[in-house]
């Protein structure tokens, strides 16, 4: 069946725009009635979005976007894109995003919503008090010298856990051992390396957050249980990435690959989209450094870590009461190697996770037999969930998955609806303590503001590409 | 500035505002304040400034990258320096003839940044080309830019 503006339906949740014009390969959307509806309203620019995507050299087919689309700028969010760099395919600093490998870990505790209740207060004080967050939020007293920063940059969270703040463990469940290869520090600008000395550890604003959680719902107790997840549990997310070092990284290489662009005969629909060959000068060196910033962001995220075990021991549970540790960290914007098909292939993830089937060689012992966690948080005020990957996502999608809710309402449109509320209150009411830098954050990021995250989920699941495993539900929120 | 308009419009995920002035001088001090509009609730005014001013020179092959660098900078000195730019003279020269580059000259009269009596909202992380438009018009200058949040 053919719908309007040329989509065609392609199977159940999923949608296919045919190659036309300057497109290089077909694209492919998964969405639900709702998320339709929603593509509608926002005039299909995240899907223009997309198309501009499949214009890109050596593109493998097809160009995907998952159930959280919505207009970014170059990729779409949730957009998926694989580059083959023996045909010419190329590496976009537009496709990964400015924050460079932003990310979810998911911390598991021994705590029950019932040991926690009692201290909800004094555990939000202290990871407000431990973890900086809001405007340009600094650990001016931590503040790495650069020699630091640049081993940092090269070995990711293991530099953390050298030094105290995590358990070597944790680094076996991190997406690629905490550490992406290749990174070059000598390929970040002064700049990048001043922004990102004193900004290690730190949350930033936005929609990063660090959310105490508890289980609420089990749909697959077998990989539940192999993540250590039961009903009543206590958890902890933690949502953010490399700070104004990753931010600053793409913006030189914007810069530097719009220079490029002649050289190689690209010519774009959208100046974001801004490409280069991976193999060439510009695409080893943009890669060299995103390897770097993708480092700090695993390293940003070990250290928060650390930071929320103190927390928790400032409020009272001793180390054997919370035994807090890391079920997984995963990433959502980044470029990486991957084999797929037989092919090595750059796959461009902007606002998507990798989501690898039960059996994958990168997944540790623990998940080998269930697949890789995938978590995917929505609002402040309703749920989040823990999926794992299929081998229909590695067969359909490059082995991605969703990222998150994704937005329906403009932060400007947020704030106009914010008005008058006492939205601490409406959440408090909710059973939800929150702890915020700034009130413009928390009425940006109202749980109104965002798509219900069950319906993305369910479309996942739905289509194939990843499983429900569990639901999530807040009881406390830091935001920047 | 007569005839300067700042018009913000939505944008699912980031943010956005259209610009529109009769000159180029005027324009980019109109993105200054729009951005800082869009980084705190209050942000001060060229009136709360006691310091002196200081030189900033950037240079663009193209004036809407011109544009770009100059927000970026701006960004550089809120996030970064802590400095908010209160207030900004400005000199904008087109190329040469036969080719070169944009030139901005400014001079930015700043005031350290203060979260909360500036009303903090969110950081910015980049100006974005996505979108990106600056042209001249019957009436001057307009143009559009989406940032990332």
């Amino acid at each position: 069946m053919t719908l309007q503006l040329g989509f065609e339906t392609a199977g159940r949740y999923r949608y296919r725009i045919p190659r036309h014009g300057t497109m290089r390969v077909d694209a492919v959307f998964f969405a639900s009635q709702a998320v339709l509806e929603m593509l509608e309203e926002e005039a299909y620019a995240s899907l223009g979005q997309l198309v501009n995507v499949a214009t890109l050299p050596g593109i493998v087919s097809p160009a995907l976007a998952m159930p959280d689309i919505h207009w970014g700028y170059g990729f779409p969010i949730g957009g998926v894109a694989a580059f083959d760099p023996e045909a010419g395919g190329v590496v976009s600093p537009g496709g990964v995003g400015y924050d460079i490998n932003c990310g979810v870990r998911l911390l598991g505790t021994a705590l029950t919503e019932a040991d926690l209740k009692p201290r909800i207060d004094r555990v939000a004080d202290a990871l407000f008090r431990r973890v900086p967050a809001g405007m340009g939020s600094e650990r001016q007293a931590e503040r790495l010298r650069e020699d630091a920063l640049r081993r940092l940059l090269v070995e990711g969270s293991s530099f953390m856990i050298e030094r105290g703040h995590g358990e070597p463990e944790d680094l076996a469940r991190t997406e690629s051992g905490g550490r992406l290869p290749g990174a070059d520090p000598d390929a970040l600008s002064p700049r990048a390396l001043e922004r990102g000395l004193p900004q290690l550890g730190s949350l930033g604003s936005g929609n990063h957050f660090l959310e105490v959680q508890v289980v609420d719902e089990v749909y697959d107790a077998a990989a539940a249980a192999a993540m250590g997840l039961s009903m009543g549990t206590v958890t902890v997310l933690i949502h953010t990435g490399s700070r104004g070092l990753g931010h600053q990284v793409c913006s030189d290489y914007v810069e530097r690959f719009l220079d490029a662009l002649p050289r190689y005969g690209i010519d774009l629909p959208d100046r974001q989209l801004a490409a280069a060959p991976a193999g060439s000068a510009e695409g080893r060196a943009y890669l060299g450094a995103m390897a770097a910033a993708a480092n700090f962001a695993f390293a940003n995220r070990q250290r928060i870590t650390g930071s929320v075990r103190e927390a928790f021991e400032d409020a009272g549970f001793t180390p054997r009461d919370h035994a807090l540790r890391v079920i997984y960290d995963l990433a959502h914007n980044n470029a990486k190697f991957e084999e797929h098909a037989g092919r090595r292939l750059l796959v461009h993830r902007k606002g998507a996770t990798r989501a690898f089937p039960p059996g994958h060689p990168e997944l540790p012992d623990a998940y080998r037999g269930i697949g890789q966690p995938v978590f995917v948080p929505g609002d402040m005020g309703r749920y989040s969930y823990v999926l794992v990957g299929t081998e229909g996502a590695m067969r359909d999608t490059f082995g991605s998955s969703c990222h998150g809710a994704g937005r329906r309402m403009s932060r400007h449109r947020a704030r106009k609806e914010a008005r008058g509320r006492d939205l601490l209150g409406e959440l408090e009411a909710r059973g939800v303590t929150v702890r915020a830098a700034s009130r413009g954050t928390v009425a940006e990021e109202m749980p109104e503001a965002y798509k219900d995250v069950a319906d993305v989920v369910d479309t996942v699941d739905a289509a194939g590409i990843g499983r429900k495993v569990a639901r999530l539900r807040p009881r406390l929120v830091v935001k920047g | 500035m007569h005839g300067t308009r700042v018009r913000p419009f939505d944008h699912t995920g980031d943010v956005g505002f259209e610009l529109s002035a009769p000159d180029l001088e005027s324009l980019f001090g109109a993105a200054r304040e729009a951005l800082l509009a869009e980084l705190m609730e209050s942000p001060p005014g060229a009136a709360a400034v006691d310091a002196g001013e200081q030189p900033l020179h950037l240079q663009a092959q193209a004036v809407d990258r011109l544009l770009l660098r100059w927000l970026d900078e701006l960004l550089y000195q809120v996030q970064t320096c802590r400095s908010v730019p209160a207030g900004a003279t400005l000199h904008i020269r087109p190329p040469a003839v036969g080719g070169g580059a944009w030139r901005l000259e400014a001079r930015l009269s700043a005031v350290p940044l203060d979260a909360d009596a500036h009303g903090w909202r969110a950081e910015v992380k980049g100006a974005t080309y996505h979108g990106l438009e600056l042209r001249r018009t019957r009436n001057g200058w307009k143009a559009r830019v989406i940032l990332d949040v």
